[in-house]
Order: C-alpha cells, then structure tokens, then sequence
C-alpha cells in the first residue's frame, strides 16, 4: 500500500445521503420533547455552568426548611414538634420561587424568541398554541422540584426521625394531599404568570425585575390598600396580588385561615384574606383562575407571532 | 401528483395586499421563487407552512390542504428561514437531534439523522461546538441541516445564500444542487438573484406584488428568446447590414452577429449562410444562444418602471 494521501476534507465520510424510513411519532411526541427540553434548560442541564449554579443554588434554598426541621428534629426528641410545618412551607419560600420564576421564565419563552428560533418551532408538526402551554407546563413543573419535592422530603424525614414511622406518618397522612395539591395550584399559577410576563418584556433583565415587582409590589401595594382605605369594597383588591391569592389557597386547603380579630386588616397577608371574609374555597378557584388567565393570554401572544 | 397548487390564493393584511389572486401549479424539482422584496415570497410560503390562513383561495402542498393539514404538510416538509434562528447556547448537534424530534423523530433515529444530515452539510468536529462562535456559512449550514433533519418530500429555501461570501455562496448553491438532484428532495427556493436560480434550479416561479408573473420551466423560459449567434473571423459590419438588408432583426457585437430567430424558422438559418458565403467570411461558429434570466426579465422590469403610481 502507498502511503495515505490525506483526503480533502468531507470525501472520506460521504457515504451518500440516506432517506429516512423510520417511524415519525406526530405532534404529541414533539411537544413531549419540547416539554422535555424545556425542563432541562430551566435547571440548566444542556447549557452553560452559570444556569445550572443559579437553579440548583435555589433548589437548594427551597429545600433549606426542610433541611433544618429534620435537623432539629433528630437533635430534639420530641414527638409532634415541627420547626416548620407543612402548612407554612410555601410562604416560607415565597421569595426563592419569585426569583426561580424570575430567572428561568425569560431563559424558556424568551431564548427562542431573541434568537428567532421561533420560526422553526412553528414550521415543525405542532400548533402555536402547543409550543405555548408547553413552556407553562415546564415552568410549572420545575417549580414542583421546589415546592412538592422538598415538603414531600421534609414528611418522609420527619416519618423516619419518629419513634413510630408508621404511626407518625398515619396521624399526619392528611398533609401529603394538601401539600400536593397546593403545591401544584401554587406551581401552575407562579409557571403561567412567570411565561406570562417574560414573553411581553423582550430583554431578559427586563423580564427578570418584571416577574420580581409583578408579584412582590402588588403585596405591599393590595396591603396598604386593604389596611389604608376604609371600605369594605377593598377586599376585592386582594385577587389582584397573586400572592395573596396563592396564600389564601394554600391556608384553604390546609384548613388554616386564621380567625379575624381587630389586628387582621393590619396583618400579614394571610389575615388580610381572612379579613376579606370571602367563601374560603374561592382562593384555589381564584388562584386557578389566575393560571387560566395568565395561560389564555400566552396562547394569544404566541398565535400573534410570526 | 403537483408537489404545489395554489388557486386564488389572497392574502390581505389591513393595508396591504401580500397575495392577490395566485393560480399556479409547481411540479417536483428545484424551483426557483424571484420576486422583489415585499412581492409576497415569504407570505406564500408561511402559507404554505399552513402558518398562515389565507384570506381566499385555496393552497395544496403534496396533496394536503395547507389550511386545514398544516400540521401533516408540516410533517413532511423542511422550512430554512432567511433570517438568523439558531440559539447560540447550544451545540449543533444539540440542536439539530432536538429539531429531529420536534418533526417526530425518535430519540435515537434524531440522533443517526442529526449525524448525517450535518456530516452532508460539511459539519464534522466543530458541530459540538455551541453555534454563537460559528461563521455566518456555518450557521447557513445548521440552518439548512435542521431544515433536513426529517427527511422532508419538499424544502423552502427563503434565501439560503444570505449574507455569504463567494465561496460560501458557491458551496451553498452546490449543496442545494445534491440535496435536490441526488436525494430526490423538491426545493423551492427563494432568492433575488437570477444568477442563483439559473444555476441550481430547473423551474421558475416569478412573482410581484402577489402575483404571478411567468412560471415554467428554466429551459423552456430561456429557450422562448433564443437567438442565433454568427461568429466570422472579420467584417461582422458587413455580414450585419446584408441580413438587416435581407430583413432580419440583428445586432452586431465585435465579431459576432446576433440574429433574432422568433419561432426558430429554418429560414433564418439559410438566410444567414447564404449572407455568409456571398460575403465569402470564414465562419468560426453558429449556434443558438440562451439567453439568461437576466436578459430574459429585461423587458419585464422596463414594462414595470413605465407603470404609474406604486402602490403595493
């Protein structure tokens, strides 16, 4: 054999183009990966170092509560002592879910959108509406990792620090469903307001201190209102702070809304909601209905587009 | 089967008339779409894409109604948007596999699909580098391996030569040729050089202002203007004016004479050797000459600028 010329460059891997006759699995399948990606990309997983640090870093606070009950609770024995309950959780880490939404809702609506990828999203077999609510249901779901997932890790540890798992675990067997369920009314309700804002603000930082004063003026702003104006009428005020709305939800299904003294109008969020003295259950309804909204209105922005 | 029909297909946006009444018929090849900028290409396409409801008239793409089945025409086709589309956070190879699967390819077919449609673009090592460090012919080469990936029956092409250098021009259009005529994939693509289409393409849509201007085949367009060219080694002058005298449309330029030969009549041919050999010139050649596409739109463009008003 003479020795190798070396071939010009793409000559020695041409082995022709091939036809593809494998199956093609349609719409559903796309949006799964879509779905899938989505996911990935929000705890930066496929990207860059910085992404992964800010999401786990988060993951990470949200877990902090929990991480400190069981804690405490293997250095004091005592029966039926939580540090933090269940039922307090999510208010506890309100602001670290404010900043997760914040920081990866811009990433997943607006990447594609910046980068006009967009374009070939919509040439593939799924619907605008699709794309849409699949970005939702990713923030949403992310979101589980910060809300179920921890409450969930909290209750299987605090089961095991007892002297009795099965009996601890059998007399608080009511918190699991609650703190599901309002953990993902939470979820769906911070995921679609979250897309919501950062598919209008085109530039990420914009996006970011929108999705943190959207939720963090309208709490001290409805506050005011409700403990500054004299009238009953103001209650109403309180549907338009999602997190007064995601708080009364969450203290609906855990059956804690406090009893309304003189100090309620003043109080922190939570007695403001008991004070507006509406039906209970209509703070899940209302907190849905903010995820309905919110997601009614993406879908719309993304028929707009292209 | 016509790989695309249209008929009557209208697009008005409030206040403007992207397509007005569009009849054509598109069969399987490279086709080339021409038309200035604003002449409604790109509607047309995202029409086609069923991206974009028409205001009246209907659109098929491989038999399938745009309107309704966009999703399945979206399916078997491929879309290269003109403009930038990839995210630069992320490898090519990323990506493209991700495409593969937003067109329903499982995940290990994305991944052997992904591998050789930027293997046939010419992307070897550098696809596992993320796409925001690559060159514009890079980017153009993703741009047109997620367009691929699927193995789609047709291609839109909105400009695929966009922004490159000669070179990359060049291996472009060269790519577009094998994609179409060694893969057997229709393409329809855009551009607004003739030059471009004449090279890669075998037909011709030209639109303006939403209409349609000529459609046919390239061959066919550049044939209907042939004219027959006469080279002599001296005194085209004198060959020129005994076939003016003989009553022929001729034009001399240097050393040959160009004779218009309206329908190709036999005639002209006798004619012409006939002037030649009275002239006793030694003929070096005579041949049919096709014209470009450049020359062929000559006339349409002098008729457009004598149009009053724009108002598209």
């Amino acid at each position: 054999m003479t020795t190798p010329e070396p071939a010009p460059s793409g000559a020695i891997y041409d082995l022709g183009y091939q036809g593809y006759e494998g199956p093609r699995l349609g719409r559903l399948y796309a949006l799964w990966s879509l779905y899938l990606l989505s996911v990935r990309n929000a705890f930066g997983i496929g990207r860059g170092a910085l992404p992964k640090v800010l999401a786990f870093g988060l993951v990470l606070f949200a877990f902090t509560p929990a991480v400190v009950t069981l804690i405490v609770g293997a250095v004091v024995p005592a029966e039926d002592f939580q540090v933090f309950a269940p039922k307090d959780y999510y208010g506890l880490i309100q602001f670290i879910l404010v900043i997760f939404v914040a920081a990866i809702a811009s990433d997943l609506v607006g990447n594609d959108r910046r980068s006009r990828t967009l374009a070939l999203y919509f040439s593939r077999p799924i619907e605008r509406d699709d794309y849409a609510l699949a970005k939702i249901a990713a923030l949403s779901s992310s979101l589980v990792a910060l809300t179920v997932l921890p409450q969930l890790v909290m209750f299987a540890g605090n089961a095991l620090g007892a002297a009795n798992s099965l009996d601890w675990a059998r007399d608080n067997a009511d918190d699991v469903p609650r703190f599901v369920a309002s953990g993902l009314i939470l979820c769906v309700t911070f995921g679609g307001l979250g897309i919501l804002i950062a598919s209008y603000a085109e530039r990420r930082a914009f996006a970011l201190i929108s999705v943190v004063a959207i939720f963090f003026i309208s709490l001290p702003v409805v506050g005011i209102i409700i403990s500054e104006i004299d009238s009953d009428q103001v209650r109403w005020a309180l549907f338009l702070s999602p997190l007064h709305v995601v708080e009364g939800s969450t203290a609906y299904i855990f059956d804690a809304i406090p009893e309304v003294d003189e100090f309620s109008r003043r109080g922190d969020p939570i007695a403001q909601v008991a004070w507006a003295d509406f039906p209970s259950y209509v703070w899940p309804l209302a907190s849905l209905a903010w995820a309905a909204i919110a997601s009614a209105i993406v879908v719309r922005r993304f028929r707009g587009s292209i | 089967m016509a790989l695309i029909e249209t008929a009557g297909l209208t697009k008005r946006y409030s206040a403007v008339t992207a397509l007005d009444g569009l009849t054509l018929e598109v069969e399987p090849g490279i086709v080339g779409l021409v038309g200035p900028n604003g002449a409604g290409k790109s509607t047309l396409i995202k029409i086609l894409l069923g991206l974009v409801g028409a205001t009246s008239g209907s659109a098929e793409v491989l038999g399938l109604d745009a309107a309704r089945e966009g999703l399945k025409v979206r399916e078997r086709v491929g879309y290269m948007p003109e403009h930038d589309c990839l995210p630069p956070d992320q490898s090519a190879t990323n990506f493209v596999i991700h495409m593969a699967r937003m067109s329903g390819i499982p995940p290990s077919h994305a991944r052997e699909r992904a591998a050789e449609v930027l293997r046939h673009v010419g992307l070897f090592e550098e696809r596992y580098r993320h796409v925001g460090g690559y060159s514009t012919g890079m980017k153009q080469r993703v741009k047109l391996a997620q367009a691929l990936v699927h193995d789609p029956e047709l291609l839109f092409l909105d400009e695929p030569t966009n922004g490159l250098d000669p070179q990359g021009r060049d291996e472009m259009l060269d790519l577009v040729a094998r994609t179409g005529n060694e893969f057997g994939i229709s393409i329809i693509m855009s551009s607004h050089l003739l030059s471009e289409i004449e090279r890669v393409c075998d037909g011709l849509i030209v639109i303006e202002s939403g209409a349609l201007m000529r459609t046919g085949r390239i061959a066919e367009l550049t044939d209907e203007t042939a004219v027959l060219a006469v080279e002599v080694e001296w005194d085209a002058d004198r060959l020129a004016a005994l076939l003016t005298d003989r009553g022929l449309d001729v034009q001399a330029l240097g050393r040959t004479v160009e004779v218009a030969s309206a329908g190709g009549a036999d005639g002209v041919h006798d004619t012409i050797l006939d002037a030649v050999v009275t002239l006793e010139l030694p003929l070096v050649r005579l041949e049919r000459r096709r014209r470009t596409l450049e020359e062929l739109f000559q006339p349409a463009t002098e008729t457009t600028a004598e149009t009053p008003g724009d108002d598209a």
